[in-house]
């Protein structure tokens, strides 16, 4: 188990936790980001805000935010999107 | 035959395209305002069709019906103390599994539901097929396929909506409200509810909340249960995770329904919108974007308008001057300059001011129609971390560029209340048009072919200034944890003119009730302090307030009171500065007066007036806002701030500077 910080661009896994509050994980599942959801990094530069990508929404997320999801390792589930 | 009339609420989540749908229903027949006692805008607009008059109320695009921001709670409250017959939920064609959840929400209230699913096209070009009649068939709702960019569907909908009203039909929760893990606590707690909540609040929906810990559900229970609370209390205590269940239930049936109803063709292929993302928000091709789309849209902005602006400026000189000659005889002198000079001078500014921010919110409406603005706010993210704020603060600060009061106005999309006071007290401080204008006039004049250099200093001035203020106050009076940076980034997609137009419309309308009545009351007033008691300006109490300030406009280089009192007039409207400075010297601007001006001042002195004009505190219609949105206290700050800021920056100019001139 990583946090989704780990993930570099183009690498999927899916979310197996928060590490947040109620609040954050509301939030989070309102814009479609729940246990279990497939979740692909668009966009992770090292510093910044990153972008992922999951149900088919891309969403901006701060590194504070991000490093709250936590997610599966990818060696086992790699399924990196083809160019 | 008699009309009927009945009440629709449209709710979706951000970026489905509700405000598209919303316009296209109801065209300019829609009235803005707030809802009562909040800073939250309300649309509700008339659907006249057949023998029914449909009221249609546009709710904020959230996400979900949580308590956690005000927009939701609105939106719910909506639902359930209004009643409205029918809610309209938009869904969006192209991210349907995630546009669901809201609707989930919604049918947990059991009010009678149809769907609106948007962007079918764009979803069509994407590979996503949607078995609208099994969709029907699963959720017993009309689902209708929607492209209201393309004004398709939009007729359909409105029949539906007629239908579902003659019906009279009550909906029914289409799935578990709960997973079977916690339905047990979920019905002891509908049990203790029953018989206790008052009349609006349906049991099922107030139990789940109540269950799923939403604060608001749980004050009132607390309120309402009196001494049954503790019994209540006790099973939320041990079923905190409960919550994950209530969620997780709505996930699987969304999922399932989702599956049956939903194929996706070409699942692997990569958009249109991920080949631009890989520039536009890159972060180094991304900054470089940004900056060429923000100058294309200035110059484009200045080149367009400011021709429009000089004619307009001299046709209202003109009228000016002809009501004035037609009608003085029949009035005393005082009245006569009060009501032409003062009043109407104000009201010229603000007409003349149009132009540019038409062609301003024009452009910035085309770049938040395509999707580009949500790209704008991630590509400043990082920077705007520096002065304690996040990406969705630029935006504001994008718009003050074009004017501060639909910055200021602009900040409510910032949800945290101490991030959005922070960009509200740093907004004045971005270089609006009316002192761009003011710059360009005086500035060719003072330093001649260094004087574009000197405006491109003096903006990158008011930028550090605000960089420097942001980072001070987000250490000092600001402090704190940072808030969260959470955002949609829409599919790019092409703009529809009628929603930009009503963008820009509206922007105007506001911009005229909110900032141009308060610029021609004041320009009255001001007018009256700088002609009375005798007529002669120079006698005049503003005058003789002007000379008490000498000795601080001394030690910013003013050579004399008429300055000062040429920036106290820029509290009216920022471009007052050139037409008092005119009064004041007797010399209008278009016979010399940048020339007089600049025969007065040192290079120095030059220098720190303009630093100071461009600093100086905000006009009194972006106070108005301030006030409006912020209340008195954050108001008195920001006068004050300014005012210290740019005086001291005046000082600091022509003291320094002075040094190495003399």
């Amino acid at each position: 188990m990583i946090d989704l910080l780990k993930l570099k661009n183009n690498e999927s896994s899916h979310i197996v936790g928060f590490e947040g509050g109620r609040g954050f994980v509301a939030r989070m599942a309102s814009m479609g980001l729940t246990i279990g959801s497939e979740i692909t990094v668009l966009q992770n530069y090292g510093k910044g805000p990153i972008i992922i990508l999951a149900k088919n929404t891309r969403i901006a997320l701060g590194r504070g935010e991000a490093q709250k999801i936590i997610v599966e390792e990818i060696s086992k589930c790699s399924k990196s999107i083809s160019k | 035959m008699q009309q009927k009339h009945f009440k629709v609420a449209l709710i979706g989540q951000p970026n489905v395209g509700k405000s598209t749908v919303f316009n296209h229903l109801t065209g300019l027949n829609q009235h803005v305002g707030n809802w009562p006692g909040k800073t939250i805008e309300q649309k509700t607009g008339k659907i006249n069709y057949k023998d029914y008059v449909i009221e249609i109320c546009d709710l904020p695009g959230t996400y979900s019906l949580t308590s956690n921001s005000e927009e939701e709670r609105i939106s719910r409250d909506f639902i359930i103390k209004e009643k409205p017959e029918i809610v309209i939920v938009l869904l969006n064609a192209t991210s349907l599994e995630r546009s669901f959840y809201l609707l989930s929400e919604v049918l947990l209230l059991e009010v009678p539901t149809i769907l609106g699913i948007n962007m079918a096209d764009i979803a069509k070009a994407n590979g996503i097929e949607i078995n609208y009649s099994m969709l029907e068939e699963k959720l017993k709702i009309p689902a209708v396929e929607l492209v209201a960019s393309k004004n398709l569907g939009l007729y359909e909908l409105v029949e539906k909506t007629i239908e579902v009203y003659e019906k009279k039909q009550k909906s029914v929760l289409p799935f578990s409200a709960i997973k079977s893990t916690h339905k047990r606590e979920l019905d002891e707690l509908s049990e203790i509810l029953n018989g206790r909540i008052p009349k609006p609040y349906p049991l099922k929906w107030f139990s789940v909340k109540l269950l799923e810990g939403d604060k608001e559900i749980t004050e009132l229970s607390k309120k309402w249960l009196k001494d049954k609370w503790n019994e209540a209390h006790k099973i939320l205590e041990r079923h905190e995770d409960a919550y994950l269940d209530i969620v997780g239930s709505r996930y699987e049936w969304i999922s399932e329904i989702i599956s049956l109803t939903v194929k996706n063709q070409r699942p692997q292929e990569i958009l249109i919108t991920d080949r631009i993302d890989r520039y536009a928000t890159h972060p180094y091709w991304g900054m470089a974007l940004l900056l060429v789309i923000a100058a294309t849209i200035f110059s484009l902005t200045y080149l367009v308008a400011i021709p429009i602006v000089n004619l307009l400026s001299s046709g209202i000189s003109l009228l000016q001057s002809f009501l004035k000659d037609t009608f003085q005889s029949y009035l005393s002198p005082f009245f006569s300059g009060l009501l032409f000079d003062g009043v109407f001078g104000g009201a010229g500014m603000v007409i003349a001011f149009f132009p540019t921010l038409v062609f301003f919110f024009f452009f910035t409406g085309i770049l938040e129609d395509v999707g580009y603005l949500s790209r704008i706010a991630y590509i400043m993210d990082n920077f705007m971390h520096r002065i304690g704020l996040h990406g969705k603060s630029f935006l504001p600060f994008f718009l003050g560029f074009g004017c501060n009061v639909p910055a200021i106005l602009g900040t409510r999309i910032i949800e945290e209340k101490k991030a959005r006071m922070l960009t509200i007290v740093l907004s004045p401080f971005i270089p609006c048009t009316a002192r761009l204008a003011v710059l360009t006039f005086l500035a060719p004049a003072f330093f001649g072919r260094y004087s574009f250099l000197v405006m491109l200093a003096l903006i990158m001035v008011n930028l550090f200034a605000v960089f420097l203020i942001g980072k001070f106050l987000s250490k000092t009076l600001f402090k704190g944890e940072k808030s969260a940076f959470i955002m949609e980034l829409p599919l790019y997609h092409m703009p529809d003119f009628k929603t930009i137009s009503i963008y820009v419309y509206e922007n105007i309308k506001s911009f005229i009730a909110k900032a141009a009545t308060i610029i021609i009351l004041v320009a009255g007033i001001v007018w009256v302090l700088a002609n009375y008691p005798s007529g002669n300006i120079e006698e005049s109490i503003l005058a003789s307030f002007g000379k008490t300030l000498e000795p601080l406009g001394t030690l910013m280089g003013f050579p004399d009171w008429r300055l000062s009192v040429a920036l106290l007039t820029s509290f009216v409207a920022k471009e007052n500065t050139v037409a008092t400075l005119g009064i004041l010297y007797g010399v209008s601007p278009e016979t010399g007066l940048s020339e007089r001006v600049s025969s007065v001042l040192s290079f120095p002195a030059a220098l720190s007036f303009l630093i100071v004009q461009m600093l100086f505190i905000p006009c009194v219609a972006s106070v108005a806002v301030i006030r409006q949105e912020a209340g008195w206290r954050w108001t008195f700050l920001s006068i004050i701030l300014s005012l210290f800021v740019s005086v001291a920056a005046g000082i600091f100019t022509f003291q320094i500077i002075g040094l190495f001139y003399a």
